[in-house]
């Protein structure tokens, strides 16, 4: 082989990028010729100062901080998602004919009912509204139990992803408005600093105010121990006329076990960082590592800061109560509101009732549409596979 | 659970599985990027940007390559960005000749820093197939998916890389003999 060729080969008899044969005739060439040799050992000894260059790693902190960001990410791709799914734009539009029916039917009902004398009706709509607020709680309790029972078969994987405690509980947020129209707003006020006692909770805030026609309304910010949140919100709810009841749980259990192993991993930082700096014995690197465990502390301490408000939110939940006396203080006003403000009032009150129903209405017909919308779902689905 | 397990919960957004999977890439990732851009804190910033696109775009990955290369690919396409863009806003070439006298080259940290230096000052396509194959181990298989042209530039580029690198540092007094030396031993 001529000197040149080998030249153009070199580099890929260091890489063992030739044929056998090539290998052998480039080794014999070597072997002979001092100008090839010396330009070999070059390259090679080039490549080796390549090969040994020292690798750089990544920062303890770059996990954490890119879990921040992938968890920003996924929350921006589902909503791309969702509406680039035509699928399920169908279904907006579906549920939207649909529900715009209900409200045109729900509207002949409303005048139905004024045309009836209101006095009786009235009292039927708002028992059976009662009814369909603990049918909507008992839904949304539902509803967490099949979350719970979903998670759990992820919760295996959860548990040695993260190293959890494999006795983790469900972190759920609680809290609930309501307005209660009675006789007597004190009295009320009375009866919830017992139900407040006896279930260990305590008032937050309270405060009076009475309307220009001599009606007292009470506003109460309760907390109660959430085992208890069902029981309390039963015993208020008998104080008087419920007149509006909302209820709100949101599970933040994954944020919180996932705050509560970053601490962990942290922490794990932390006491390393504490040895380093036992061994360290220049300025500089005690300056370095100072700097770090500093960072490592103020992150630890914002976690834990988190952690604790959850833990009250979880562990205690809300309740905002207001009371609105029915009967004003004063004979001069009581004839002027039966005529005219218990009107206004009964008008209020039933388009909330109305608003309930129509509620009701959204949901039945999404429960009637589920087994259509999962059998569209598989053939979506079954679809995608298929075009695989 | 197995990479292409894993790949398919995280093409679902499983954030949990995507970290699983990168956590053996990354630091290679990290690397690569650090040599092609030459500053630890842009070359931070842009592994972090590598894996979040990765993680953006993992629908497109449909496996026809392995997913170490895909990555690979992403981390030089990022690079090759961010010094295009950097270009012309500074050129910074550190004064290096103060060290360049045949005792120091003894030293281990002066000759890391003189071929770092000459790789840098490699045309960008020059400088990647280096940081590629040598740096970093690959096969010209995959350097040449990761680059996005065929074996035989890869071929070409590597072995004119080489020449110019090892010409370039032979003009720095006494560099090569010492290392030559040792490349003997
Ligand atoms: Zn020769």
């Amino acid at each position: 082989m001529q000197c040149s060729k080998v030249k153009k080969l070199i580099n890929f008899y260091m890489d063992k990028e030739l044929s056998k044969r090539q290998m052998e005739e480039i080794k014999g060439h070597l072997a002979l010729c001092t100008e090839c040799k010396n330009d070999y050992y070059e390259l090679e000894s080039i490549k080796k100062l390549l090969q040994d260059m020292t690798p750089v790693e990544l920062p303890s902190n770059f996990n954490d901080m890119l879990h921040a960001k992938l968890l920003e990410e996924k929350k921006n791709l589902e909503s791309r998602r969702s509406y680039k799914k035509p699928i399920k734009i169908k279904f907006r539009i579906a549920a939207a004919v649909i529900a715009s029916l209900f409200i045109l039917s729900l509207g002949f009902k409303l005048f139905e009912n004024k045309i009836n004398n209101v006095g009786v009706t009235e009292t039927a709509l708002s028992t059976k509204s009662a009814v369909n607020y603990s049918s909507k709680t008992s839904i949304s309790s539902g509803k967490a139990a099949s979350d719970l029972k979903k998670d759990a078969s992820q919760a295996n994987a959860f548990d040695l992803n993260r190293g959890l405690d494999p006795d983790y509980k469900r972190k759920i947020t609680k809290d609930a408005t309501i307005s209660i129209e009675t006789d007597s707003a004190d009295e009320c006020y009375n009866k919830i600093l017992n139900i407040s006692k006896q279930y260990n909770g305590y008032i937050e805030s309270s405060s009076e105010s009475s309307t220009s026609d001599n009606k007292k309304t009470i506003n109460v910010v309760l907390k109660i121990p959430s085992n208890d949140f069902e029981d309390v919100i039963a015993s208020i709810k008998s104080l008087g006329d419920v007149k509006t009841i909302r209820i709100n749980s949101n599970d933040i259990t994954e944020q919180y076990y996932d705050v509560e192993s970053r601490i962990k991993n942290l922490e794990i930082q932390e006491e390393k960082l504490q040895e380093l700096l036992k061994k360290a014995s220049n300025i500089s690197d005690i300056l370095q590592v100072e700097d770090k465990l500093n960072e490592v502390m103020t992150q630890i301490d914002s976690y834990k800061n988190q952690i604790k408000i959850w833990d009250n939110m979880t562990s205690m939940s809300t309740i905002n109560l207001t009371f609105v006396s029915t009967k004003p203080q004063t004979k001069i006003s009581k004839i002027f509101s039966t005529s005219f403000l218990n009107d206004i009032l009964n008008a209020g009150s039933k388009s909330l009732n109305i608003f309930f129903e129509f509620l009701k209405y959204v949901f039945i017909i999404s429960i009637y549409l589920l087994p259509f919308s999962i059998l569209a779902y598989l053939i979506y689905v079954g679809y995608k596979l298929f075009k695989k | 659970m197995d990479e292409k397990q894993l790949l398919l919960k995280a093409q679902e957004g499983d954030i949990e599985s995507f970290e699983n999977v990168i956590s053996n890439y990354q630091n290679y990732i990290y690397n690569v990027i650090y040599r092609l851009v030459d500053v630890k804190e842009d070359a931070l910033d842009l592994t972090q940007e590598t894996l979040i696109k990765a993680y953006i775009n993992l629908k497109k990955f449909k496996g026809n390559s392995e997913f170490k290369t895909w990555l690979y690919r992403i981390a030089v396409n990022v690079s090759h960005d961010f010094i295009r863009k950097k270009k012309g806003v500074e050129e910074h070439l550190e004064e290096i000749s103060d060290f360049r006298t045949p005792e120091n080259i003894f030293d281990d940290k002066v000759t890391r820093k003189i071929i770092i230096d000459e790789l840098n000052k490699l045309k960008r396509e020059y400088k990647t197939v280096l940081i590629l194959r040598d740096i970093e181990g690959l096969t010209y298989n995959e350097i040449a998916e990761i680059t996005n042209t065929n074996i035989g530039t890869v071929k070409s580029r590597i072995s004119r890389a080489r020449n110019i690198l090892k010409e370039n540092l032979k003009k720095i007094p006494g560099f090569i003999n010492v290392v030559g030396e040792r490349g003997q031993i």
